[in-house]
C-alpha cells in the first residue's frame, strides 16, 4: 500500500518550465487531488510518478523506495488517461484482462480479479463488446476496471472524466471514489474542475505554472485559504482592494476605494500595508435599502441570476466595486429586481486579508 | 472577378468539370494502361501462334517471371525487416540529426534510378568498389541476381520506411503508454497493440515496394551489363524492354515480337495484381498473435542494450546497403577515365540533350497531373462521405486511380505504346507520330496515382470544420478551397508534385516500352554502361543526380514561400 | 434580428433518427440554449440551422424566410465552432477579417468592424499572432469576434465553451452573454452543461432523443419540470417511487418503500397508480434525531462531502432509499457526522409528481 514523495522534481521543455522544484508527500490510502488550469504541469507530475517521463531534476519515492530508473511496467501502477485510450482491437474482456495476461499472471486468478472489478465498477455491457460500441462513460468505467486489474495499488488519473458530459461527470466522479476507497488503494488525480476535486478528494494540490500554490483539505481550501489564487480558483471570491488603517483588538481594519471601513478578524497585516480583502458570495448577506452597520456597504443591484439552489446578484457598490452575492433561493426570500438599492454585509471572520500582490492583483488572479 | 467566380462555382459548372477530370483520367490514363490485357484477347492468335508455339520463347518468358518476382519478393522481404526499426526510430524517437537521417533515407527517391543502380552496382562488383577492401579483383558480389538485388533495394527501401512511419505516426502512443502501466514490457506492448493497428501501413509498404522493385528496368539493365556473366539473367522487365527495342529497329520482326512483348506485359500485370490482392487479403485478415507472452524474454530484449542492438542495426543496413552504394559514384568519378574502355570524354551535347528531354517530360507530366489530379483527389474525398451509390461509385474510382501505381511500368508503357498504335489508324493520327508526347502520356499515366494519392491523404486528414467555418462566414466552394483547403495542404501536393516529378526523371523501362528511340537521361546512361563507357556513365550520372536534386530542393524552397492568395 | 422557426424538422443519418420532427420558435433577440446529453441532436440541430446539414423533412426559416434550399454561405449565420476551427495558416487579423474579405466588403467597412470585434474581445494586441500562438481562452475569444465581423445577427454557438478549463469557462460564459446583449444578437447555444444553460440563457430547450423534452425559462425548467428526464438533467434531485394511496382535492397520499407515507399536492395522478416523487437537492431539511411530521423520514447519514458553497449529506433511510441533501454551508446551523441519526423533511409544496416512466426509473435518468 504505497505512499509517493516527490523530492525537488523539476522538469523543463525548452524555455518552458513544467514542474519547478515541486515536493510533494502523499500518505497510504488517501484520495488526492492536483487541480490547476491547463498548463500548470500537473500533468507532468502524474507522468513522472509513472514513470512515463523522467524529470530533469528530483526523485520519486514509491512506499520509501527510490524510483527514478525503474520502468513503467515494474512501478506498479493503474493509470486511466483522459482520452480513455482502451485498446481498439481488443473487446471489453481482453481490454480489462491485459495487464494479467502480458504478466503471465495464473489465468484463473485473474480472471476472477477481472470479473470481480467488471461488478465493481458496475459494468452493465457485455464482456465481448468493443469499444466503439460503447457510451464515453461506459469506456471509462472499463478503462478504470482495466487498470484496476492490473493489480496495482496506486492509482493515477489523468483527467480521467474530461471527455464526459458535464452530468456524466457528476455521476462517475463519486464512483471513483468510492471504487478507491473500496478497495484501499492511494489514487493521485489530475483535474482542473474544482467542483470536482472538492467531491472527492482527501487533500487537494493547487498548482500554477509549475509551482505549488496550496494544498490542503477542501474544507480548508474554501474556508481559509491562505492564497489569492487558491481563493479564486476553488469556489469563487469577491476582491477588494484596500489598505489597513488600524490594528484593533479583533483584528486589522481595512480602507477600502472610496473610504468605507471594513472589520477584519486578521493579525498578520500591518498598518499601511497595502492588501486585498476576499469574500466569498455566499458568506454575504443583502438587504433592501441604506442600513448602516458593521461592514456594511451601499450599492444597488445591476445583475440577477437564477442558478437553481441560489440566486446570484451582482451589486454595483457606490465606491464602483462590483460585489457577487449569492442568496439560496429556498429561504423562500422574494426575488429582487435589478435597481434595487441595497446594503451588502459580511461578518469579520469571513473577510479574508491578503497582501497586494506584487505583480497586481489581475496577473495573480490570472488562470492562462 | 466575383462574377466569374460566381459562376464558376455553380454546381452546374462544378459537374462539368469534374465530368472533365473523371474523363480524362479514364480515356487517357486508365484505358491505355490496361489496353494490352484487351489486346491479348484479340490478339490471341498471334500470341498463340508465335509465342506459345515456340518453347524456347515460352521457357524464356517463363524464366524471366519466375526471377522478377523471386528479386521483387526478396527485396520486399528484406526492405520490411530493415526498414521496419528504421521506420519505430523515426516515429518514435528524439535525438539531435534526426532531420538529417529523415533527408537521407529520402535520397534515394530524389535521384533517378539509372544513375543510383549504377552507383550501387559500381560499389559492390566492379574491381573499384568495395571489393578493394577487401583485396578481390573483381567486384565482391558476382551473382547477378545478387547484385539486381542489392540495386533494388537502394530504391525500395525508402518506399517501406515512409509507408510504415506514416502509419506508425498515426498510432497514438497513448496506447503504448496505457500497455507499459498495465505491465507490459515495451517490446511487448509494441507487438501485442501497435502492430495490429498498423496492417494498413504494411499492406501498403508491401505494395510499394514489391511494385518498384518489380517495374524496375533501367537499374536492372545497368546491374546487368556491369556484371558480364557466363549464363544470361532474364528478367522480365527488361525483355520487354528489349524486344519493343529491337521490334522497333527491326520491323519486321515486330508482328512477332509484339505478340510475344504483349503476353509478358498481360502475364505481369495478371501476376501482380494477384499477388498483390492476395498479400492485402492475407495481411488483413491474418490475425497476429496477441495472447502469448514471453514477459521475462520480451522485457529482457526491451532493455537498452538490446534495443541499442536493434538501432545499430537499423542503421548499419541504412548506410552500408543504401547510402553508401548511392553516393559511391562520386568516389568512383574521382578516379578518373582510367576505368573506362571508351575514349574517356562525355559527349555533351547529347547529354544535354537527353537530359533536356527528361527534364521537359517530368514537368509536363508533373504539371498535367497537378491539374487533372487534385480535381480527381478532392472528387474521391468527397465522394467518399456521400452514403449510396455516390459512395459505391467513389470507391470503386479509388480503387482505379490505384491501378497505374502497381503495374510494372513497362508494362504499362507497352499497354501505352499499343494503345496510341492502335487509335492512331482510327482517330488521332498525330500522336502516334509524335513520340514526345506519347512518353509525356506514359508518364502521366504512372505518377497520377502518387499525386493523387498525397493530396486525398492531405485533404482526409483535414478536419471538416475548417470547410465549415469558412462557409458559415460566407465562402462560395472555390473560395473554400482556395483561401482555406489548398493553403493547409500545400506541402503535401508538393511533396506528391516531388515524387511524382522525380518518379519521372528516373524511369526507364516504360520510356523504352513506348518509344525507344527516345534518349531520355537514364536511357542515355544504360546506353553508356552497355558499351562499358562506365567513366562517362559515371559522370553523367552525377550531372543527373545534382541537377535533379538542385531542382528538387529549389521546388521546395520557392513553393514554401510563395504564399496562395 | 431574425427569429428562427423550425416546423417539423426531421433529420435521419442511416438508422439513427437525429431530430424527430421538431418544432421550435425562436424570438428575436432571444439568449436560447438547446441542452442535452452527448446524442441527443442538439449538434445535428445546430448544423441544420446553419445549413450544414440539409433536413428530411420540414421547414426552417430564419427571419420567416424559407432557408432549407439556401446554403451556408448565404443564411448570414455566425457559427462558434467547439474546437474554434480557426484557419492555422491565418493570422489573428485575418481569421477575423475571413468574412468581409470574402464578401467584398469595402476595406473601410472591414477594418471598422474588425477592430471593434477585435477590441471588444480583447485581442486587439494580437492581431498579428497565429492561432497556435494563443491561449484556448484567447482562441475561443478570436473564433467569436471571427462570427461576429461577418455581420450577421444571428449566432450559433457549438459547445463554444467545451474544450476550455472548468474555471475559465465560468469566467467566459458571462463575457459571452454580455457580448451578445450588447450587440442585440439572437443566439442559439449548444451544451451539455446544465449550470451553463441556467445561468445565462433567456429559455432552455431541453433536448433527448432528437425530440424537445420541454422549452422553459431556466426558472421554469428548475421549479416546474415536466418529466423525470427534465427533473434529473437540470439541476438535481432525489427520487422515490411509490403508490398512490389516497386522493384529495389538489393532494394525494402516497406509500413509498417500506410503506412510508408522504403527502403532496398533485391533481394529476389516479389512486394506484405507480409514481415517482421528486424533491430538489437544496429542498430537503435535515434535522438530529427523529422528528415525526408530515413528509418526515427517518434514517443515518452514510455520506458528507464538502463542496465549498454547500454541504452534501448522503442519507439511508430506514426503508433503504437513498436521499441526498444539499444545505448551503454558510447556512448550517447544525454539523452532523457519518453514523448520525436524522430526520429527513421536504414542504409538500416542494415535490412534484410524475407518473412511473413506462422504461424505468432507471433508463430514464440515465444521463450516458
Amino acid at each position: 500500500m504505497p505512499d509517493v514523495k516527490l523530492v525537488s522534481i523539476t522538469k523543463k521543455y525548452g524555455k518552458v518550465i513544467a514542474a519547478d522544484d515541486v515536493n510533494l508527500h502523499i500518505q497510504d490510502k488517501e484520495y488526492v487531488t492536483i487541480l490547476g488550469p491547463s498548463g500548470c504541469g500537473k500533468t507532468t507530475i502524474i507522468k513522472i510518478i509513472a514513470g512515463v517521463i523522467n524529470p530533469d531534476e528530483g526523485e520519486v519515492y514509491i512506499n520509501g523506495k527510490k524510483v527514478n530508473d525503474i520502468p513503467p511496467e515494474d512501478r506498479g501502477v493503474g493509470y486511466v488517461f483522459q482520452n480513455i485510450v482502451l485498446f481498439p482491437n481488443m473487446n471489453v474482456w481482453d481490454n480489462v484482462t491485459y495487464g494479467p495476461r502480458v504478466k503471465n499472471w495464473n489465468l484463473i486468478q485473474s480472471s476472477k480479479l477481472a470479473r470481480e472489478m467488471l461488478d465493481l465498477i458496475r459494468l452493465t455491457v457485455r464482456s465481448d463488446a468493443y469499444p466503439y460500441e460503447l457510451s464515453g462513460g461506459m469506456q471509462q468505467k472499463v478503462a478504470t476496471a482495466r487498470a484496476l486489474t492490473s493489480g496495482a495499488n496506486l492509482f493515477l488519473l489523468d483527467e480521467p472524466l474530461g471527455a464526459l458530459d458535464a452530468r456524466v461527470r457528476a455521476e462517475l466522479r463519486h464512483e471513483l471514489r468510492r471504487l478507491v476507497k473500496d478497495l484501499g488503494l492511494t489514487a493521485f488525480h489530475v483535474t482542473h474542475d474544482q467542483e470536482e476535486a472538492m467531491a472527492i478528494s482527501d487533500r487537494i494540490i493547487i498548482m500554477k505554472k509549475g509551482r505549488i500554490i496550496e494544498i490542503g483539505t477542501p474544507e480548508e481550501l474554501y474556508i481559509r485559504p491562505k492564497t489569492i489564487f487558491g481563493a479564486n480558483f476553488i469556489g469563487e471570491a469577491n476582491f477588494m482592494e484596500g489598505r489597513v488603517t488600524k490594528i484593533s483588538e479583533n483584528g486589522a481594519e481595512v480602507e477600502l476605494r472610496g473610504g468605507q471601513i471594513i472589520q477584519t478578524s486578521d493579525k498578520y497585516h500591518k498598518t499601511e500595508e497595502k492588501v486585498v480583502i476576499a469574500v466569498r458570495p455566499e458568506y454575504i448577506t443583502l438587504e433592501t435599502g441604506e442600513r448602516p452597520k458593521l461592514n456594511g456597504l451601499f450599492g444597488h443591484i445591476e445583475k440577477r441570476q437564477f442558478l437553481g439552489g441560489f440566486t446570484r446578484y451582482e451589486v454595483r457598490l457606490d465606491n464602483g466595486d462590483v460585489i457577487a452575492v449569492h442568496t439560496p433561493t429556498t429561504l423562500g426570500e422574494k426575488l429582487l429586481d435589478v435597481n434595487t438599492r441595497v446594503t451588502i454585509h459580511f461578518d469579520p471572520e469571513n473577510a479574508l486579508v491578503y497582501t497586494y500582490p506584487a505583480e497586481g492583483l489581475k496577473p495573480e488572479l490570472a488562470l492562462e | 472577378m466575383d462574377r466569374i467566380e460566381k459562376t464558376l462555382s455553380t454546381r452546374w459548372c462544378r459537374g462539368l468539370w469534374y465530368a472533365l477530370v473523371v474523363t480524362f483520367f479514364v480515356v487517357f490514363v486508365l484505358i491505355p494502361t490496361i489496353y494490352v490485357l484487351s489486346y491479348a484477347i484479340t490478339g490471341w492468335d498471334a500470341i498463340n501462334s508465335y509465342v506459345l508455339s515456340d518453347p524456347i520463347t515460352v521457357g524464356l518468358i517463363a524464366r524471366s517471371l519466375l526471377t522478377s518476382f523471386e528479386i521483387a519478393g526478396l527485396v520486399t522481404l528484406v526492405d520490411f525487416l530493415t526498414g521496419l526499426p528504421m521506420a519505430w526510430i523515426l516515429v518514435r524517437r528524439r535525438f539531435k540529426g534526426k532531420r538529417f537521417i529523415d533527408t537521407l533515407i529520402d535520397m534515394p527517391l530524389a535521384v533517378p534510378t539509372s544513375a543510383l543502380g549504377f552507383s550501387v552496382a559500381l560499389f559492390w562488383a566492379s574491381r573499384g568498389g568495395v571489393a578493394i577492401l577487401f583485396g578481390l579483383s573483381n567486384g565482391l558480389i558476382s551473382s547477378p541476381l545478387l547484385l539486381v538485388m542489392m540495386v533494388h533495394l537502394a530504391f525500395s527501401y525508402p518506399y517501406m520506411v515512409r509507408s510504415l512511419a506514416a502509419i506508425l505516426e498515426e498510432i497514438d502512443i497513448s496506447y503504448e503508454i496505457a500497455a507499459r502501466t498495465l505491465g507490459a514490457a515495451p517490446l511487448t506492448a509494441a507487438r501485442t497493440i501497435t502492430l495490429p493497428l498498423f496492417k494498413a501501413g504494411l499492406v501498403t509498404g508491401i505494395i510499394l515496394s514489391f511494385a518498384r522493385s518489380i517495374s524496375e528496368t533501367g537499374a536492372t539493365m545497368i546491374a546487368l551489363t556491369t556484371l558480364a556473366s557466363v549464363e544470361p539473367v532474364v528478367i522480365a522487365p527488361v525483355v520487354i524492354a528489349s524486344w519493343k527495342s529491337i521490334a522497333f529497329q527491326n520491323p519486321e520482326l515486330a508482328s512477332k515480337l509484339i505478340p510475344a512483348g504483349a503476353f509478358v506485359s498481360v502475364a505481369l500485370i495478371v501476376l501482380a495484381c494477384i499477388l498483390l490482392v492476395f498479400v492485402k487479403i492475407f495481411v488483413t485478415y491474418t490475425k497476429i498473435p496477441t495472447r502469448k507472452v514471453w514477459p521475462k524474454t520480451e522485457r529482457f530484449l526491451s532493455r537498452s542494450w538490446p534495443m541499442q542492438l536493434r538501432d545499430v542495426y537499423a542503421y548499419l543496413f541504412l548506410f552500408l546497403a543504401i547510402i553508401i552504394p548511392g553516393f559511391f559514384i562520386f568516389v568512383y568519378a574521382a578516379h578518373g577515365p582510367s576505368v573506362s574502355v571508351t575514349s574517356g570524354s562525355l559527349d555533351w551535347t547529347q547529354f544535354w540533350s537527353s537530359l533536356n528531354a527528361s527534364f521537359s517530360i517530368a514537368a509536363i507530366a508533373t504539371l498535367i497531373n497537378l491539374v487533372l489530379g487534385m480535381p480527381m483527389a478532392i472528387l474521391i474525398v468527397k465522394g467518399n462521405r456521400e452514403k449510396g451509390k455516390m459512395r459505391g461509385l467513389t470507391i470503386l474510382l479509388d480503387n482505379l486511380v490505384n491501378i497505374p501505381m502497381i503495374i510494372p511500368t513497362v508494362a504499362l508503357g507497352f499497354s501505352l505504346g499499343l494503345f496510341w498504335t492502335m487509335t492512331s489508324r482510327l482517330y488521332f493520327p498525330s500522336l502516334a507520330q509524335n513520340p514526345f508526347w506519347l512518353i509525356v502520356l506514359a508518364h502521366v499515366a504512372f505518377t497520377y496515382p502518387f499525386i493523387v494519392r498525397s493530396v486525398s491523404g492531405a485533404i482526409e486528414e483535414l478536419d471538416p470544420t475548417f470547410e465549415d467555418a469558412a462557409k458559415t462566414l460566407g465562402a462560395r466552394p472555390l473560395e473554400v478551397f482556395r483561401h482555406v483547403i489548398l493553403p493547409i495542404v500545400k506541402s503535401s501536393i508538393l511533396a506528391g508534385a516531388i515524387m511524382t516529378f522525380t518518379r519521372s526523371l528516373g524511369e526507364t523501362g516504360a520510356t523504352m516500352a513506348v518509344v525507344p528511340q527516345m534518349v531520355t537521361a537514364p536511357v542515355y546512361i544504360v546506353a553508356l554502361v552497355g558499351r562499358v563507357a562506365y567513366y562517362e556513365a559515371a559522370l553523367a550520372c552525377i550531372v543527373l543526380i545534382v541537377v535533379s536534386y538542385t531542382v528538387v530542393l529549389a521546388i521546395r524552397y520557392l513553393t514554401l514561400r510563395v504564399k496562395v492568395a | 434580428m431574425p427569429e428562427v422557426k423550425l416546423v417539423n424538422v426531421t433529420k435521419r443519418y442511416r438508422k439513427i433518427t437525429a431530430i424527430d420532427h421538431l418544432n421550435l420558435h425562436i424570438q428575436d433577440g432571444e439568449y436560447i440554449i438547446i441542452l442535452g446529453p452527448t446524442g441527443s441532436g442538439k449538434t445535428t440541430l445546430l448544423r441544420l440551422i446553419a445549413g450544414l446539414v440539409k433536413p428530411d423533412e420540414g421547414a426552417i426559416y430564419i427571419g420567416s424566410k424559407l432557408v432549407n434550399d439556401l446554403p451556408p454561405e448565404e443564411r448570414d449565420v455566425g457559427y462558434v465552432f467547439q474546437n474554434f476551427a480557426l484557419f492555422p495558416h491565418l493570422t489573428v487579423w485575418q481569421n477575423v477579417t475571413f468574412g468581409p474579405r470574402v464578401k467584398r466588403w469595402n476595406r473601410e467597412r472591414t477594418m471598422s468592424l474588425g477592430w471593434e470585434m477585435l477590441e471588444m474581445v480583447r485581442l486587439a494586441e494580437r492581431a498579428d499572432a497565429y492561432p497556435h500562438e494563443l491561449s484556448g481562452g484567447m482562441q475561443q475569444r478570436v473564433a467569436l469576434a471571427r462570427a461576429l465581423t461577418a455581420g450577421t445577427k444571428l449566432l450559433l454557438l457549438d459547445e463554444p465553451l467545451g474544450a476550455l478549463d472548468a474555471r475559465l469557462r465560468v469566467e467566459l460564459r458571462y463575457e459571452l452573454k454580455k457580448f451578445v446583449n450588447d450587440l442585440g444578437l439572437t443566439a442559439i447555444h449548444v451544451t451539455h452543461d446544465q449550470e451553463e444553460a441556467m445561468t445565462i440563457s433567456d429559455r432552455i430547450v431541453v433536448l433527448r432523443g432528437g425530440r424537445v423534452e420541454q422549452v422553459g425559462s431556466p426558472v421554469e425548467l428548475y421549479l416546474n419540470p415536466k418529466s423525470v428526464f427534465v427533473a434529473n438533467f437540470v439541476g438535481e434531485a432525489n427520487f422515490l417511487e411509490g403508490v398512490i394511496e389516497e386522493v384529495g382535492k389538489y393532494k394525494a397520499d402516497i406509500k413509498i418503500r417500506g410503506d412510508l407515507p408522504l403527502s403532496v399536492p398533485d391533481v394529476m395522478h389516479q389512486k394506484e397508480e405507480r409514481v415517482v416523487v421528486a424533491v430538489r437537492l437544496e429542498n430537503m431539511v435535515l434535522k438530529a434525531g427523529e422528528v415525526t411530521g408530515i413528509n418526515h423520514l427517518f434514517g443515518r447519514v452514510k455520506k458528507i462531502r464538502f463542496l465549498g458553497i454547500s454541504m452534501r449529506y448522503d442519507v439511508q433511510l430506514d426503508n433503504g432509499d437513498m436521499i441526498t441533501a444539499k444545505i448551503p454551508t454558510a447556512h448550517v446551523t447544525q454539523r452532523f457526522n457519518v453514523g448520525d441519526r436524522v430526520t429527513v423533511s421536504f414542504a409538500p409544496e416542494q415535490a412534484v409528481v410524475y407518473s412511473y416512466p413506462a422504461e424505468g426509473l432507471a433508463k430514464e435518468l440515465s444521463v450516458g
